[in-house]
């Protein structure tokens, strides 16, 4: 019953404050223009004084440096190495990690495969004799030498192109 | 109220790392004029685009008018502006006041003195008032984000640095015999 009537009362502040309301963002939507102005006019100095565009104060960028610094420390801790030391070791050797990367890829393939011939055979309900397919035996029957023709001396071949010699005429 | 609270808690996002990671901030003065830039340079970010739609009308509803070359022009008008898109009743004649002077009795429905129309002719009237509506009350609602980070801002004034010893008692400390009698 308490909530109720704490609702009601707050209502009932807003809509008298309301008015206090509108007046103050009034006077906030002036004064917002001009600080539109001042910021734009620093931003436009910066611009034009080569200066890079950025709405970050002191204190963020201080606080962004030493949150990268925290983290550099950290990723060090992590690998022992520092930033100059793991550039050192990429142009002594480039493909390290490369190799050690396609290593790891053929392990895990290795043991995917046996996992799956495992697998198979687990499920096979009876043999299956998988070493001769016949389905497909006439496909690949051997194929007889080619019997060269017999050489009568005539040099008659049938698929020799035959030329044309005119009889001999009366004329 | 809520809306105003709800964005002025939006400013603990803002300026929570150089306060409370990296403890850069760490007196009164400093945070209250930390805080306050911090204000404007949000409400800088935050009412760009409103105030670049509101100049974008502007500048459409100044080349119209120069090269119209019709100094006179109002782009909310009923016939040649955003009015006539709106509805408008007549309420004239709807109470009809007795003879004697006595309270008038509501006699009619208001009539209908305009109907909206859309003519392609008013395009000007139409860009340049809904770019200054849009722009108008969006622009609103960043200056209200900034009185509600303001009101955060003085709050946080006095919770942050709070020296109060409401709530202290010396004999709750839990200091070991050996190092208290070396304190």
């Amino acid at each position: 019953m308490g909530a109720i009537f704490k609702g009601i009362g707050k209502g009932l502040l807003n809509i008298v404050l309301i008015p206090a309301f509108l007046v103050g963002l009034a006077f906030s939507a002036i004064a917002g223009i001009g600080i539109f102005l001042l910021e734009l006019f620093k931003q436009l100095g910066r611009f034009f004084t080569g200066k890079p565009l950025s709405c970050d104060l002191p204190e963020d960028i201080k606080a962004k440096e030493m949150i990268a610094a925290a983290q550099k420390q950290r990723e060090e801790q992590l690998t022992g190495k520092s930033d100059v030391e793991i550039v050192q070791a990429e142009i002594a050797d480039p493909i390290a990690s490369y190799r050690d990367f396609a290593r790891e890829a053929a392990q895990a393939r290795a043991i995917e495969s046996k996992e799956d011939v495992d697998f198979m055979l687990d499920d096979v309900p009876f043999e299956i004799d998988i070493s001769v397919d016949r389905r497909h035996q006439n496909d690949y029957r051997e194929i007889p030498p080619a019997q060269e023709p017999a050489n009568n001396g005539n040099n008659s071949d049938s698929t020799a192109i035959e030329r044309y010699e005119p009889k001999g005429s009366k004329f | 109220m809520r809306v105003t609270n709800y964005q002025g808690r939006l400013l603990d996002r803002e300026i929570s790392d150089p306060i409370r990671k990296c403890k850069i901030v760490r007196e009164q003065k400093h945070f209250m004029k930390y805080a306050v830039k911090k204000n404007k340079v949000l409400f800088f970010k935050q009412s760009a685009i409103p105030i670049l739609i509101i100049t974008v009308g502007i500048l459409i509803l100044l080349l119209y008018i120069i090269i119209g070359d019709n100094w006179g022009y109002n782009p909310w008008n009923m016939e040649t502006g955003f009015g006539s898109l709106l509805i408008t009743w007549d309420f004239s004649t709807i109470i009809q006041v007795n003879p004697g002077g006595s309270a008038g009795v509501l006699v009619n429905w208001p009539q209908v003195s305009h109907s909206p129309t859309f003519d392609i002719r008013n395009w000007c009237g139409y860009i340049v008032c809904i770019s200054w509506l849009v722009g108008g009350f969006w622009y609103l609602y960043c200056v209200q984000g900034m009185m509600g980070r303001t009101l955060r801002i003085l709050h946080l004034k006095k919770t942050m640095f709070d020296k109060s010893l409401e709530n202290y008692n010396v004999n709750d400390d839990d200091i070991p015999l050996d190092q208290y009698k070396q304190q």
